[in-house]
């Protein structure tokens, strides 16, 4: 970097949301600030400064690396997980998120893996999943083995869909499991995503589900949990880190997560429940960016703003508020296939804006993230990349390190005002429902995406190796890749794809549809007196219902077709 | 040759739907003078390939970001020559592996685009492939009858 021009500060000299910043910033620009009322202490309101008192001399942050991608992982093809591994994974301290389980497409759309529209997706993304009769005699019976040890050990099990339905369906096939074993439920220790909303908006994950549907089934699951299951998170309150991932900018990731979050709250209000017994559950998941003072300052800010709305919206008391736990995803946007060893520092610096931020989670994408899921090595290095912040860097002595800084107190506060304000427009156009029903959210989505694109293409924002310095990304620099078992010319199923339409035929086979029927049948009764469905979707598992049927039952009980994609219709023998 | 504008069909296939790109896309393609027929997610070859025939399209966009893609590009590649011949270009662009051009341009890919590519560079190899077509089915203006 030696020329005059190669000294000069690329970009168009904003941040990532378009956040105009003076060259310097002094006490004049918080003088509006009051310590106790707008900052005050770690663990007290309004939390600005961290979740817990004494933040990470009290505990470090989860590292939540997926430790199992999938009910029957799709890294089981490489070899990785098998139960040895996942072992060591969690012994090593490799993961110390316990069991992540994300869904194959047919799982996420809650339809059965036959479905026409499922195709090569079979088994796509984990393998297909569908039933209890898997985790008791079929393709997943390492699934009791692992729930059972979280349950020991206290690791968390997490299902990360977003989609609402497909995480309640996995949530109430673990319940089902915990029952059929006689294991308590009420230790029941991890959380879920279920947020429908997020897929509405963003149209990422929507697969068509009536947001009527997905709405209720969120909130039965939630209530649920609220009411039985002390240890459990049943929702994140908004999926920030997906929505944000859509090409939004700060002030609409948080917005948007508050949006959800009020019509989750209000609608558990509305059932009877308390702020206080509820309001602190929902942990807030945001997203790590690559503007590193936008998201500190955003990390601050979030917390502030649910202390505020708690107090405001809710009328919860200050002196009794116990924060959420914050966490982040490194934000896969920033990855680049060009030069991916570059990710590695972009990780880096995502993951120490989270932790000057002050997060109690992590979950940090791996630099294949342009094209693949983590490899092994890429674990590893997500891995050492917290465990020098955590050990080496000493980042981590004193809570919110970076408070009191002229610029950090300033744009926390314009990040919350600014967001807030937008969150008063959402709920004077009637809430998020409102604004999906009405379009005007998803339009707000696409305009994003295509002005991060054009941002891009005019060089305003800056991807090294991409749109600048490109012969960085020249230099060949080999890290090791997913090797993905994928279709190919004439073969366009792969053998575990294969396998796994085989099991479900054989599951198909094996159960007894007398059993089966009834417990439909309730369901969808059950569905249609505006009764929770929790307890009917639990017995349907146990009779060996599907994941296809069991939505499908719920969609028709509430006006919708069984199949929401309407290229195939109930099953002849099944009558409510 | 015509200077009709480009008509070009952007779809996803299966249960993909990561849309940013096809936010972008369409976007890029209207910016670039093309009409778009937006089918957005959730599409089967079939439906591709059917709304290519009675739109009358040029071209066709497949947005591809899962690891079982490639079923889905080969089902459509057989089906629109079948049904199309081989005057409409097909395209696809995505999370895919550098090495997976060969085997997508072995089943008549036209065009395959990978993370990072330009909105430029796609639309300009849109636009010279669907050239090159015209030049070749279309008579020059003046010399026609």
């Amino acid at each position: 970097m030696a020329s005059r021009e190669e000294r000069q500060i690329k970009g168009d000299g904003r941040t990532q949301s378009g956040i105009e910043v003076k060259e310097l910033y002094g006490p004049e620009d918080v003088a509006e600030l009051v310590y106790q009322q707008d900052i005050g202490r770690p663990g007290a309101y309004p939390f600005t400064r961290g979740s817990y008192p004494r933040m990470y001399r009290e505990r470090l942050w989860v590292d939540a690396q997926p430790a199992l991608g999938g009910s029957t992982p799709y890294v089981k093809e490489k070899g990785l997980v098998s139960s040895q591994y996942l072992g060591r994974l969690l012994s090593d301290g490799v993961s110390s998120g316990g069991i992540r389980s994300g869904g194959d497409y047919h799982n996420l759309a809650t339809v059965d893996p036959d479905h026409p529209l499922v195709r090569y997706d079979v088994g796509g993304c984990g393998g297909a999943s569908y039933s209890l009769w898997q985790m008791l005699e079929g393709n997943e019976r390492i699934l009791p083995k692992l729930v059972r040890r979280s349950l020991d050990e206290g690791y968390v099990i997490e299902f990360g869909h977003q989609v609402g339905t497909a995480d309640v369906c996995d949530f109430t096939r673990y319940l089902a499991l915990m029952e059929v074993q006689g294991w308590d439920s009420k230790k029941f220790r991890g959380n879920m995503v279920n947020d429908p909303l997020t897929s509405h908006i963003t149209g990422c994950m929507k697969y068509k589900q009536p947001l009527e549907v997905g709405f209720r089934v969120s909130c039965d699951a939630q209530e649920y949990a609220y009411r039985n299951l002390p240890l459990y998170r049943p929702t994140n309150g908004g999926c920030a880190y997906d929505l944000r991932e859509s090409g939004i900018d700060t002030f609409q990731e948080l917005a948007f997560r508050f949006g959800n979050f009020v019509e989750y709250a209000d609608e558990m209000v509305r059932r009877g429940l308390k702020f206080e017994e509820f309001g602190s559950q929902p942990a807030i998941a945001l997203s790590a960016e690559i503007d590193f003072f936008e998201t500190i300052c955003k990390l601050r800010a979030v917390r502030r703003m649910w202390a505020r709305l708690g107090r405001e919206r809710y009328g919860a008391d200050t002196a009794k508020m116990k924060c959420p736990p914050v966490s982040t995803n490194s934000a896969g946007n920033s990855m680049t296939q060009q030069q991916q060893v570059f990710n590695v520092v972009r990780q880096t610096i995502e993951t120490m804006a989270s932790v000057l931020g002050g997060v109690n989670g992590m979950e940090l994408k791996g630099y294949t993230e342009a094209v693949s899921p983590p490899t092994t090595e890429a674990y590893v290095i997500n891995a050492g990349i917290q465990r020098i912040i955590a050990a080496e860097t000493n980042a981590c002595l004193t809570a919110d390190p970076l408070g009191g800084s002229y610029y950090v107190e300033w744009m926390t506060d314009h990040i919350e005002k600014n967001s807030m304000q937008l969150l008063r427009q959402i709920l004077d156009k009637g809430g998020i429902r409102a604004c999906i029903r009405s379009g005007w959210i998803q339009g707000e989505v696409e305009r994003a995406a295509q002005a991060r694109a054009k941002e891009l293409e005019e060089k305003r924002k800056i991807r090294v190796g991409v749109n600048l310095y490109q012969e960085l990304a020249s230099y060949d620099i080999p890290l090791p890749q997913f090797d993905f078992a994928r279709g190919k010319p004439g073969a366009p199923y792969t053998k575990k794809q294969l396998h796994d339409l085989e099991v479900w035929n054989t599951f198909k086979r094996s159960r007894d549809l007398d059993k089966v029927k009834p417990a439909l049948g309730n369901l969808f009764h059950t569905a249609q007196r505006g009764e929770n469905v929790v307890r009917p979707m639990v017995e349907a598992w146990k009779a060996y219902a599907s994941i296809g049927e069991i939505m499908g039952s719920i969609r028709q009980a509430l006006g919708f077709p069984y199949d929401q994609f309407e290229m195939v219709g109930k099953p002849e023998w099944l009558s409510y | 040759m015509s200077t009709r504008p480009i008509r070009i069909v952007l779809a996803k296939l299966g249960l993909d739907d990561h849309l940013r790109a096809l936010f972008v896309l369409s976007q890029a393609f209207r910016d670039a003078g093309m009409e778009v027929i937006y089918l957005g997610p959730y599409q089967t070859p079939e439906k591709v390939v059917a709304a290519a025939e009675t739109e009358n399209a040029d071209a066709i966009a497949l947005s591809c970001h899962t690891v079982s893609y490639f079923g889905w590009v080969e089902e459509t590649m057989k089906l629109s020559a079948q049904r199309l011949g081989h005057d409409v270009s097909v395209f696809v662009g995505g999370t895919l592996p550098a090495e997976d051009r060969e085997m997508l341009e072995g089943v008549g890919v036209r065009g395959v685009f990978f993370p990072g590519d330009s909105l430029h560079k796609i639309t300009a190899a849109i636009v010279d492939a669907v050239s090159e077509v015209r030049k070749r089915t279309e008579p020059a203006p003046g010399r026609a009858g």
